[in-house]
């Protein structure tokens, strides 16, 4: 067992050092530098001279990566310039609207996606599977953020049950949540649909294994055959996706804070982008590759506990 | 699982439905899309303020926009440029896969590490994090949106790819093939590839459908097509100023992007139902 | 108890709307404390009876008729009194005891799962009675097995706990679904041991569906033999085997691989004394080693022998004693870390990998899955012709369709095959289109790895007989690795026996099986079951009380 966490950990750790000298060379070496994009065509010479100085881009490439990675440890990633505040205190402070968010857009999608596929597989070719499955076939087709949009009309400019977007703080935890609550629903629409359709084949196909005409043979009942020998055996291809999804949601989550108008990390990565802001994308694209792979990570793991045969292997 | 008189019942549109209607929505939105190079109602990027702002069949099939112009005729040119991006796009993320997949399932090892690596390290970088540092370096653009969609394909293929190669590998006629003294390079031309192709060609179909989905929101936030060239993607954004005073600019893009990812979605897992015994009716 | 079956039919229902019966108008009683076997060939409808007992029948099918259960018709019990049926009734045992086990749940928890389905008992106690059944089924360990994932047993230790679920409820009734097919004979010995034993102490009756003669011949009292759907006749074991009244029956026993005499063989033309033989293996070895190059395993481990020209050398052993990397390495398609492999007196591995590769030219491979090793996506012309397609030097135009028909007709094909795809063939044909491509290049030697394994008793036979045909026409040297003794028996003209890398005994087959030296061997060939033996399991049965 440990032999295998320090193998996996060590791919993970590779993967990440590669993966940040793919941000690193994409938006510190190639074409143009930080300071010129940002002051824009028109500036002078010595005022760029002046603010590579100041956002250490005369320092050598080696020293500028190691500087970063470094920082990323300490929290230290440098000073946004059109912000004027640290990049560091800047992604935590937006963390705070995107994790919840992600996290409730998450638990929407288990919450419908799995019952509605087992439904489908126990169901097969009746009624809740055909329902199951047209759910899936279109949710996965519309997109989330003009979701979003249609969320908006309903619920906001018609209805006026919720407010068009913001985000009023933590202070009023019960307000927070509630702003959250269309932009987690808009987020967890589609992938709710892909987690429908992934239980439903994934159940289907242990369904069709020997182990559970065996079981059937047992006289077991039909409820106890379906989720202890069915959904059991299907946890692997549902988990993987739960994992996979949890990045994409994040992804997702750039489109969807800006229908809403929240403040979140994804919204952060778009504004820097029009401001030009260099330093801050290169640290939230870090923050967001990093995450998928340890979620990547986090799912491999979980395989050693749901399937006993992997355990065994070296 | 239960009683067989339940379940003896057979579908009312036969076993094929998915693929009879993808076939068709693909066919109509390909088909619109394709008409809009040489025909459109109204020229799309034609101005006429005394049109502004009109609901659906007042002017024009899907109404007008706050500049008057006829949101059918942007629809159909959005249809051709989103279509032409996510083709675009699904190649590049096609002939690079797929290259890498069957090289990692032919040759264990070293090569097969060093390409799953590399698949996981791009994989890390989902399609619009890419988009926004290819933005920043090179600016926005259908380019910028075809490179991002593209490379986050590249992963996708190759662990598809790979995985049919090594089903294909696993059978003796490989093993025929190699005592016979062919090399691992030929038994993929051969062999593998021939074997793989319409596996491929299903789930190219399926990504062509994500790809959509992806230019639109890419185009939402302006990395993709530049204005005047319509998008679908661009044209919900201008809806959102309008919302309540003219909610079909809202509409109507966001149901032509669903209709064309359902379309090829629908065409691809019905493609897998009739080609695939494994999977009927169960993906 | 009393099983009393007597189907019209089971029909398979069509998305059409219309409906294929696949059995009909089976008839058979099981009288308490009996033992019935049902044979036949693939398609033949045995496992679907068995099923149809059971109640489950895949998706879509539908029995009609009678299964009575002391009084009780089991076709008009609802889903859930059909339940109560299954397992506590009737147990049911099946092939594969790998994946008939739910991977992902621990043994004892699966048979203490049919005790809770059926009786009032407690979680402990029904783990208690697990305990007890583990140890009924003679499995070593029990206390500490009980908590064992299926992966961490063996074959035979899988299909103990496959016994012990059925066994768990307490059903007067087992079915047995080729309960052995997927194990080593000496396992299969054991196993059908183990359930002739508990039949009898447990005055249980027996339902047992296989392919092989021999086995229903080692356990069942009686006997039914099923073709396609339909009974073809039906009796006492002894008497059916021994003096079978249907021309089918007769057909199947005379398929059962047995010894050409002699006199009939004929000698390959001009041996010449001396001649070297054309495959010599000396003191092979092949071991595996861990990253810090300590040996893990030794998978073959000094094996030596020659076949010569015109003879069929068999290899036969059990699942991994070796045989399988043994012909990988003749093969070429893995290294040896140690000895020789001489074909026509060259060493192989000692020559550049491109001499390797023409020398490997001069013999060919015929796998075991004929499904497999068939590219589906090529004519069958470009399949038999795949290897002339590596050699610069070999004909093209008409002169190798020439070839490519000569091929097709020397093993019994029309030559307006070529031009088919895989897939119009059946299993035998398609392992004829394999033998096609083997002979094309008219090779010295052909490598067969289980070639008739996967095929049916008498499309076995045929293909058996073609590769004697091979043998005695063309002179071709046959490496025939088998792990059923019968088959090796009646093919081969000299044996090596294997067994954990090594071979135990070799020599000349007649030899070998009239009076065996190796503990190993004697064991090998007393585990084996035959049709001309009486039944020996499940015999003692105690007098009822």
């Amino acid at each position: 067992m440990p032999g295998i966490l320090m193998r996996r950990l060590g791919s993970v750790a590779l993967t990440l050092f590669i993966a940040s000298l793919v941000v690193f060379a994409t938006m510190d070496l190639l074409p143009g530098n930080a300071a010129a994009i940002l002051l824009g065509t028109a500036a002078r010479p010595d005022t760029i001279a002046a603010l590579e100085q100041q956002l250490g881009l005369d320092q050598p490439a080696y020293i500028r990566y190691f500087t970063w990675i470094l920082g990323a440890f300490t929290g230290d990633l440098g000073q946004s310039a059109s912000y004027g505040v640290s990049v560091g205190g800047l992604i935590a402070e937006r963390l705070v609207v995107t994790l919840p968010l992600a996290a409730l857009a998450l638990i929407i999608a288990v919450g419908i996606g799995v019952p509605m596929g087992v439904a489908a597989a126990a169901r097969w070719r009746q009624t809740p599977d055909r329902v199951a499955s047209g759910f899936a076939q279109v949710g996965i087709a519309i997109p989330d953020f003009w979701f979003g949009l249609l969320l908006i009309l309903i619920f906001s400019t018609s209805l006026q049950w919720f407010s068009a977007g913001g985000f009023p703080g933590w202070a009023t935890p019960l307000d927070a949540i509630k702003a959250l609550l269309l932009p987690a629903f808009a987020l967890a629409l589609p992938q709710a649909a892909i987690l429908t359709r992934v239980t439903r084949s994934a159940v289907l196909d242990v369904l069709g294994d020997d182990f559970i005409r065996t079981a059937q043979a047992k006289g077991l009942s039909e409820t106890r055959i379906l989720w202890r020998h069915a959904v059991r055996n299907a946890l692997v291809p549902i988990v993987t996706i739960i994992g996979l999804q949890f990045s994409f949601l994040i992804a997702g989550a750039v489109l969807v804070e800006n229908v809403f108008n929240l403040p979140g990390i994804g919204r952060l990565a778009y504004q820097a982008l029009s401001q030009r802001d260099l330093v801050v994308i290169r640290s939230v694209a870090m923050f967001f590759a990093g995450l998928v792979i340890l979620v990547n990570f986090l799912v491999d793991l979980s395989y050693l506990w749901l399937d006993p045969r992997l355990r065994a292997r070296r | 699982m239960s009683d067989s008189t339940e379940t003896t019942r057979s579908f009312s549109f036969g076993p094929h439905a998915r693929l009879y209607i993808g076939s068709i929505i693909t066919a109509c939105v390909v088909g619109l899309a394709v008409l809009s190079l040489f025909w459109t109602p109204s020229p799309p990027s034609k101005m006429r303020i005394a049109l502004k702002l009109k609901p659906p069949l007042e002017a024009g099939l899907a109404g007008t926009d706050a500049l008057g112009r006829d949101l059918f005729s942007q629809l159909m040119v959005g249809a051709w440029n989103s279509l032409s991006i996510a083709v675009a796009a699904i190649l590049i993320g096609l002939i690079f896969g797929v290259a890498l997949g069957t090289a990692a399932a032919a040759r264990r090892g070293a090569v097969e590490e060093i390409i799953m690596r590399f698949a996981d390290v791009v994989f890390a970088f989902p399609a619009i994090i890419s988009a926004i540092m290819i933005a920043a370096l090179i600016g926005s653009g259908a380019t910028t949106a075809i490179l991002a969609i593209g490379l986050f394909n590249i992963p996708v293929f190759i662990r598809v790819s790979r995985g049919l190669a090594q089903r294909v590998w696993a059978n003796d006629f490989c093993l025929a093939a190699q005592a016979a003294g062919k090399g691992s390079f030929r038994i993929t031309t051969d062999h593998v590839i021939p074997n793989i192709a319409g596996g491929i060609a299903i789930q190219a179909t399926i990504q062509i459908g994500l790809a959509i989905l992806v230019e639109a929101g890419l185009s939402f936030l302006g990395l993709s097509l530049a204005p005047p060239s319509p998008s679908w993607g661009r044209m919900l954004s201008d809806a959102q100023t309008y919302l309540s005073q003219a909610p079909w600019m809202a509409v109507a893009p966001g149901v032509a992007v669903a209709i064309a990812v359902l379309g090829f979605n629908l065409l691809g897992d019905g493609l897998r139902d009739k080609f695939d015994p494994r999977t009927q009716g169960r993906s | 108890m009393t099983l009393s079956v007597a189907l019209e039919s089971i029909t398979l229902s069509r998305w059409t709307g219309g409906s294929r019966a696949l059995v009909e108008d089976i008839r058979f009683d099981i009288p308490a404390g009996t033992t019935m076997g049902i044979v036949g060939e693939s398609g033949s409808g045995k496992s679907l009876t068995s099923l149809a007992i059971m109640g489950l029948l895949p998706t879509g099918m539908a029995a009609r008729g009678r299964i009575d259960l002391d009084g009780t018709d089991l076709l008009q019990l609802s889903a859930r009194e059909m339940r109560s049926v299954r397992g506590a009734k009737i147990g049911m045992i099946f092939q594969e005891p790998m994946t008939a086990l739910n991977p992902a749940m621990r043994i004892g928890e699966q048979i203490a799962e049919g005790l809770l389905a059926h009786k009032a008992i407690s979680r402990a106690a029904a783990r208690t009675e697990a305990l007890r059944l583990l140890d009924r089924v003679h499995m070593p360990d029990a206390r500490r097995r009980i908590d064992s994932f299926p992966h961490e047993l063996s074959g035979g230790q899988r299909q103990r706990v496959g016994i012990a679920i059925a066994l768990a409820p307490g059903p007067s009734l087992l079915i047995a679904d080729e309960p052995t097919t997927a194990l080593d004979v000496t396992v299969q010995a054991e196993v059908l041991a183990l359930l002739g034993e508990l039949i009898g102490d447990l005055n249980m009756s027996l339902l047992m569906i296989s392919h092989d003669l021999g086995v229903i011949a080692s356990i069942c009292e009686h006997t039914m033999v099923m073709k396609s759907g339909r009974m073809v006749e039906a009796g006492e074991t002894a008497q059916v085997l021994g003096q079978p009244r249907e021309t089918y029956t007769r057909s199947l026993i005379a398929a059962m691989p047995r010894r050409d005499e002699e006199a009939d063989r004929i000698e390959p033309k001009a041996l010449t004394p001396g001649e070297p033989p054309v495959l010599e293996v000396k003191d092979l070895k092949r071991e595996y080693r861990s990253n810090s190059g300590e040996v893990l395993t030794k998978a073959v481990d000094g094996v030596s022998f020659s076949v010569k020209r015109g003879t069929i050398f068999g290899i036969v052993g059990e699942s991994g004693c070796g045989k399988s990397t043994l012909s990988r390495i003749v093969m070429g398609l893995d290294r040896p870390t140690g000895g020789q492999v001489l074909f026509d007196g060259d060493d192989l591995f000692a020559k550049p990998t491109r001499e390797l590769r023409e020398a490997r030219r001069g013999f060919q491979m015929v796998f075991q899955d004929p499904q497999g090793s068939l590219d589906p996506r090529q004519r069958v012309s470009r399949i038999i012709a795949e290897p002339l397609y590596l050699d610069p030097k070999a004909p093209k135009g008409q002169a190798r369709e020439d070839m490519i028909a000569e091929a097709l007709t020397s093993v019994g094909l029309q030559a307006d095959d070529a031009r088919k795809f895989p897939h119009q063939f059946s299993g035998g044909q398609r392992q004829r289109i394999a033998i096609a491509r083997a002979l094309i290049c008219r090779p010295k030697l052909v490598v067969a790895d289980e070639p008739v394994s996967a095929l049916d008793l008498s499309v076995q036979a045929q293909v058996l007989e073609l590769i004697r045909e091979l043998r005695d026409s063309h002179g071709i040297a046959f490496l025939f690795i088998s792990h059923s003794l019968a088959v090796v028996e009646s093919i081969s003209d000299d044996i090596g026996v294997m067994h954990r890398g090594r071979f135990v005994e070799t020599g000349k087959a007649r030899d070998v099986f009239r009076a065996p030296r190796d503990a190993y061997t004697r064991q090998l060939i007393d585990a084996e079951p035959r049709i001309n033996q009486p039944r020996r399991y499940g015999v003692a049965v105690p007098a009822k009380p």
